[in-house]
């Protein structure tokens, strides 16, 4: 009896192992394994043929935060880095390369459902990378941001504070060997300092003013992320949802008392509207300035009476004190002390901002001095990499490469 | 065998002679040089003062070229330097007008010197002639210890206590009546007044002290032997004769006060509105926005030529303001030395 129950036992054990065995095999006989930056991922799946791994181009591009472009009416295909054009023809095999260096491929690309088939080895190489295939365990092993040298200054505006810091202790944690440096502030302090040379790049929350870049040409804008940014009114206010042309007409100073906004519900009271802007040089309201102001009236202006304050901090904590305040603040900076009003409907989050609804988005911009190359090319592609993006939107904000990406092509 | 002796002590004293001379010179070129570096010190200091004046007048000049004397007469800071920032078509970039930050300097300032001046003399008198004696030095060091505290931490205080405190006497009626010039929320020129005035009182209270302490007991003591009462004698005797000092204290505080800059942003509401006298004390609730202050709230916008420009000819008001006090406080107290020892 006690026989039977152990050779039950033994023979259990032994089919289980075999299957599992046989499992793995299955596995490592199917599919081959890519390791990029020694992380396994999932979205690169070469296929074998002639001895050439062909992949999904678009997988590729996102995980070395390149833009995939593919235009079905003209047949052509640009692939977009901070530091490498990359632009052919379906079914070709050479590509031009940074606009005039034609590099013949190993095999031509072609397309294979939806996806845009590239050989792997040689895009991670034209983009910068290095790429290893060794047949025998199945494994390609891409190395791009895991090899990096040098060091890199950066002046960041607060907003972004904490997405460029996550980044960089990323980068940090794969390179030991860099050494980097943060700086925060606001948008101007950073550009001044990525023109007199302390800042290798400056990370700001808006776009360059006319005289900054007509002074000096030497800046290069890379767009990074968006920011939406909402319109708060203090917790008491019971106004839930206004229109595009109301949010005109409180900030412009048309509109002065909140009982002529259709939706508040007054006791009786004539309740003025006090608003509440960012200091003259954010990049915040400049925004707010072009597309709340001046799309209504060419010539209009913010109310008066508005007053300026420091940061989006600083407003938050001016509408949170005042029952009768109206302010503009990035969505990440809203929190239980202020409410965030829904325009024309829309809440405002992600959601609104991806479907084009939104009407106030901010742009974040990497500015190099010159042309980015070597580790601040690097670091503008991490930002766009599967990674950054993750980053970008675990801290409230927008990548551009999955709804702007044609803003990147430009 | 003697005349030997005397020899030899004669050369020793020469040789020890020749050694202090040697000694001597060398200190004496050690000195000099040392003279000669405190002098240079002392030149270089000058000369920054002259440096910084051509370096800020060069950077604000165009400013002052196109604007002329209307700079000074004309208000609207924060619209012109948020569009010299933002260019658009339609907008003069180089148009500036500095008078509302040159009002709610002026009425900060006068302001609080009218608050402390009375109650910052009186604390010093209070200190040096009407505490007990053991607990003069303690208050002393009080004084001096609320001179040292970071402006910083006023401001905050300001914020958190003083503001919250003016909005208790702000209705909605007034707020009503008002929105059409600007807001009452308790950041205004009031709130900058009172914080103000706690900074600059420590230091007209303790350079009161030390003009009070310097007088000689004997004027004292003869006017009260005189049969005066101490409040006279304190009336007549004292304060006459540390006039001077007085007014030394004050007009430092006067500048203390001008260049402020920290404190005040944090607490009057940073808008270049000009105080209407009509509105009674309702102007006191005007939010305002001071020279200094304004430096540092609009430095986001010194990346552009024209609005850094700007920046920079606050400077040059608040420098120009700052070294007239001052040649003020060495004229008064030349010209009350010279009475006081022509009387004497």
């Amino acid at each position: 009896m006690r026989i039977r129950l152990l050779c039950f036992h033994v023979i259990t054990v032994m089919l289980i192992t075999g299957i599992y065995a046989a499992a793995l095999v299955v596995k490592n006989n199917g599919a081959i394994r890519v390791e990029f930056d020694g992380d396994e991922v999932s979205d690169i799946q070469p296929d074998e043929s002639n001895g050439i791994l062909m992949a999904s181009a678009k997988g590729i591009c996102d995980e070395m935060g390149a833009t995939f472009y593919y235009d079905k009416i003209e047949n052509n295909i640009r692939i977009v880095s901070s530091d490498t054009t990359v632009e052919t023809l379906l079914n070709e095999n050479r590509v031009d390369v940074n606009h005039g260096k034609m590099i013949e491929m190993p095999a031509a690309c072609y397309q294979d459902g939806k996806e845009v088939m590239f050989p792997v080895e040689f895009l991670v190489k034209v983009l910068g990378g290095e790429a290893r295939y060794d047949s025998s365990s199945k494994t390609l092993d891409i190395r791009y941001f895991s090899k990096l040298k040098g060091n890199l200054k950066i002046g960041g505006v607060n907003t972004f504070l904490n997405v460029i810091q996550r980044s960089l202790d990323t980068l940090k944690n794969m390179n030991p060997d860099i050494d980097v440096t943060l700086v925060g502030g606001g948008s101007s302090s950073a550009v001044s300092g990525c023109i007199d040379g302390s800042y290798d790049i400056a990370i700001i929350s808006r776009n360059l003013t006319a005289d900054e870049a007509q002074y000096n040409k030497e800046l290069k804008t890379y767009k990074t992320a968006k920011e939406g940014i909402a319109v708060i009114v203090n917790p008491s206010n019971n106004l839930q949802n206004i229109t595009h042309l109301d949010a005109y007409n409180m900030f412009s100073g048309k509109e002065k008392s909140w009982n002529k906004i259709k939706g508040f519900e007054s006791n009786g009271h004539q309740k003025p509207i006090f608003v509440n802007i960012h200091e003259a040089g954010s990049g915040t309201l400049g925004m707010f300035f072009d597309v709340g102001i001046r799309a209504f009236d060419e010539r209009g202006d913010f109310a008066d009476t508005a007053m300026p304050n420091a940061s989006n901090g600083l407003v938050r904590q001016a509408v949170a004190m005042e029952p009768l305040a109206l302010g503009i603040v990035g969505f990440s900076y809203i929190d239980n002390s202020v409410k965030a009003l829904k325009i024309n409907g829309h809440e405002p989050d992600e959601e609104s901002v991806k479907s084009k609804n939104w009407p106030y988005i901010n742009d974040i911009n990497v500015i190099s001095r010159n042309e980015a190359k070597g580790i601040v090319a690097k670091y503008i592609n991490f930002m766009h990499s599967v990674k950054g993006r993750r980053i970008i939107k675990e801290e409230g904000l927008i990548n551009i490469d999955d709804y702007y990406a044609d803003e990147r092509l430009k | 065998m003697q005349e030997q002796l005397v020899n030899l002590t004669k050369k020793e004293e020469k040789k020890e002679a020749e050694i202090k001379n040697k000694e001597a010179q060398k200190t004496k070129i050690v000195d000099s040089f040392f003279e000669q570096i405190i002098l240079l010190a002392a030149f270089t200091s000058a000369a920054i003062i002259v440096i910084i004046y051509i370096f800020i007048i060069q950077k604000s000049w165009h400013v002052f070229s196109v604007n002329g004397f209307r700079a000074l007469i004309e208000s609207g800071f924060d619209k012109q330097i948020f569009h010299s920032f933002n260019k658009t078509k339609d907008v003069d970039v180089w148009k500036f007008g500095f008078l509302g930050l040159i009002a709610g300097s002026f009425c900060t300032t006068i302001g609080s010197l009218i608050i402390t001046t009375p109650v910052g003399i009186g604390a010093a008198i209070a200190i040096c002639e009407l505490s007990p004696k053991r607990l003069r030095s303690t208050l002393m060091t009080f004084v001096r210890y609320l001179a040292s505290v970071p402006s910083v931490i006023y401001g905050l205080i300001g914020l958190m206590a003083v503001i919250p405190f003016i909005r208790l006497f702000i209705t909605e009626d007034l707020q009503n009546r008002y929105i059409d010039r600007f807001q009452i929320t308790g950041k205004s020129m009031l709130a900058g007044i009172i914080v103000l005035s706690v900074m600059i009182m420590p230091l007209i209270t303790s350079l009161t002290i030390d003009a009070l302490r310097s007088i000689s007991l004997t004027y004292k003591e003869a006017s009260l032997a005189l049969g005066l009462s101490n409040w006279r004698t304190i009336k007549r005797v004292l304060l006459p004769l540390s006039k001077s000092g007085i007014i030394t204290g004050v007009i430092l505080a006067t500048g203390t006060a001008i260049g402020e800059a920290i404190a005040m942003s944090m607490v009057i509401g940073g808008k270049g509105n000009i105080p209407n006298p009509a509105d009674g004390f309702v102007g006191f609730l005007t939010p305002v926005l001071t020279l200094a202050s304004a430096i540092i709230n609009k430095s986001e916008t010194l990346t552009s030529e024209s609005t850094s420009s700007a920046l920079f000819a606050c400077g040059v008001i608040l420098m120009i303001a700052c070294s007239a006090l001052s040649i003020a406080s060495k004229v008064v107290h030349h010209i009350m030395n010279r009475r006081l020892n022509g009387d004497g």
